[in-house]
């Protein structure tokens, strides 16, 4: 009863999931959103393209994590610094 | 000297604790300034207790996005137990008979007893047992509020029309009906003139019952009714909760993430209604909302029309804030699920921190009135020249913090999980968040700005 609806803009690609229909603005998001939500329905194929999409995530999202860590740790010996000057 | 002494004691929580605790630290020095009436004894800053409070929220979405295992976190949402309750077929019918009795109870204590408020066991009834108390309880342990709904019991026995409701008013009359409820409750003194909170009580049951009576009891109280919405919405935070038939136990708030519960954007604008309306409470007992007022009252704006306009001027604004976010949202993340799906698929986890807000305004006047209550209920009809209260310690006031806190944390965590289950690109799900994110910062900022002034009776009415 709930439906998602989908915006897409006029002139830009789409790529449609074929099991769902859903519209991906890469073709790297429809392979990995195949692979999570259709596990069972995908071919062998579409499963190689999957796990080469979600691989190629592993670099960006590790400096995401560096530069996370990094943000946390300022933030804590900021604050720290500034109870200490401060109070 | 109690202030230096909870001060040292959430000093070492700090140290061992981390950044929130640090927060904490803050809060109960700062809590304890105000209790010494005005005696500087602790030099942190207000603007550096505000600082901390942003960044705490903002840790914890670092935090939450570090965890970007799809399995773990399906696991975590996913965890149920079956939780059999004994003598669970006899509640139903007992909480129907308590909820009914207890509105009748309600009408003739508050038309026949004390006339003083605070001496009045109906008025406390209502206020700290069903709207603070009971509350708390279906958002920490879970609603009943189906089964002990007196109106609900009182029209499934009367005869209806069952009219058909028209589709595209949606769920918007509740939204009125919320802000109508919060605007009676801040500007009329239904909370403490036992005659005023008969009348109010008598309008409510009118309008209901005539609704119910006309669209059908079903109808109105899954759609129309404010009250019903507000115990729904909290139960659905809650660790117990009837999951296709049988009572489970489930993780605290992580039902939020189900996107099943709002199913359009009627329905979006009740959950920052509910937002919304927790923080006027809170804004329009504070002294800065005072200092504010009382040069537009002086120029000859009416209080009441002052109060409802900021009441809609600041809905319209939590409304366009939380669209802002989405439509950055969307752009960030690169998808073409549309702005509504987002605003639809986002706003549950906002009930977290309604919850947090309420817990955080009510624990306490809670605590304190509870005794009250419990007293005046005994004999409701005689008026005490005293009635005892519960006095809390100076470091209470940090609890307060803390809970608005942990509710801005729990959203976050809730609304990481919805974006993991929104977009198939793990860093897609995190970018999707950081306007989210900004707005809480803003808005937890805020919100320990109100927590943290002293509350006074709303002025100028």
């Amino acid at each position: 009863m709930i439906t998602d609806t989908y915006d897409v803009p006029p002139g830009e690609p789409v790529y449609e999931c074929p099991y769902c229909g859903r519209p991906f603005p890469e073709e790297r998001l429809l392979a990995l959103h195949r692979g999570i939500d259709h596990p069972d329905r995908i071919d062998a194929e579409e499963q190689a393209a999957f796990e080469s999409a979600y691989e190629a995530e592993a670099d960006p999202l590790q400096r995401y994590r560096i530069a996370a860590v990094g943000v946390l740790v300022v933030l804590y010996f900021g604050l720290l610094m500034a109870f200490a000057l401060l109070s | 000297m109690c202030a230096c002494r909870s001060r040292r004691r959430y000093g070492r929580l700090a140290s061992l604790l981390a950044l929130l605790s640090v927060a904490v630290g803050s809060v109960s020095a700062h809590g304890a300034a105000l209790s010494d009436g005005g005696r500087e004894t602790v030099a942190i800053p207000t603007w550096l207790f505000l600082v901390t409070g942003g960044a705490a929220i903002g840790a914890s979405f670092l935090l939450a996005s570090l965890v970007t295992d799809r399995a773990l976190i399906d696991a975590i949402h996913g965890w149920r137990r079956d939780l059999p309750i004994v003598g669970e077929p006899l509640a139903r019918p007992l909480l129907r008979l308590f909820g009914v009795a207890g509105l009748a109870w309600v009408f003739v204590i508050a038309l026949f007893g004390p006339s003083r408020g605070t001496a009045n066991a109906a008025v406390l009834l209502v206020w700290v047992g069903w709207w603070a108390g009971f509350t708390m309880s279906t958002y920490l342990v879970g609603s009943v509020w189906p089964a002990l709904n007196p109106w609900r019991t009182l029209a499934d026995r009367l005869p209806s029309l069952e009219s058909s409701y028209p589709e595209r008013l949606g769920a918007w009359p509740s939204v009125v009906g919320l802000l109508a409820l919060i605007w009676i409750e801040v500007v009329s003194p239904v909370a403490d003139e036992p005659r005023t909170l008969a009348a109010v009580v008598a309008g409510y049951t009118g309008v209901t019952l005539l609704g119910a009576f006309t669209y059908g009891p079903d109808r109105w109280f899954r759609t129309v009714d404010p009250v019903a919405r507000v115990f729904r919405y909290y139960g659905r935070l809650a660790p117990l909760a009837r999951e296709n038939g049988s009572i489970k136990l489930r993780l605290p708030g992580t039902a939020l993430a189900e996107t099943r519960l709002i199913d359009g954007f009627d329905e979006v604008g009740f959950v920052i209604a509910l937002v919304w309306a927790t923080t006027y409470d809170g804004f329009v007992a504070t002294p800065a909302w005072e200092s504010a007022a009382t040069p537009v009252v002086e120029a000859g704006v009416p209080p009441l029309a002052l109060y409802l306009l900021v009441l809609a001027g600041g809905y319209l604004l939590f409304v366009g804030v939380y669209l802002l976010g989405t439509r950055y949202s969307r752009r960030l993340a690169g998808t073409y699920l549309s702005t509504a799906t987002l605003a639809r698929r986002f706003a549950p986890p906002l009930l977290a921190i309604a919850a947090g807000y309420h817990l955080a305004h009510y624990l306490g006047y809670f605590l304190t009135l509870a005794p009250s209550l419990a007293t005046t209920a005994a004999t409701p009809l005689t008026l005490r020249a005293t009635v005892p209260v519960l006095v809390l310690p100076g470091w209470f006031d940090a609890v307060g913090l803390v809970t608005v806190l942990l509710g801005h944390v729990l959203a976050i965590w809730a609304a990481h999980a919805v974006a993991f289950d929104s977009f198939p690109g793990r860093l897609q799900a995190i970018r999707s968040q950081y306007p989210y994110t900004v707005v809480m910062i803003l808005y937890t900022i805020s919100s320990l700005f109100i927590v943290s002034q002293p509350t006074i009776e709303p002025p100028l009415l």
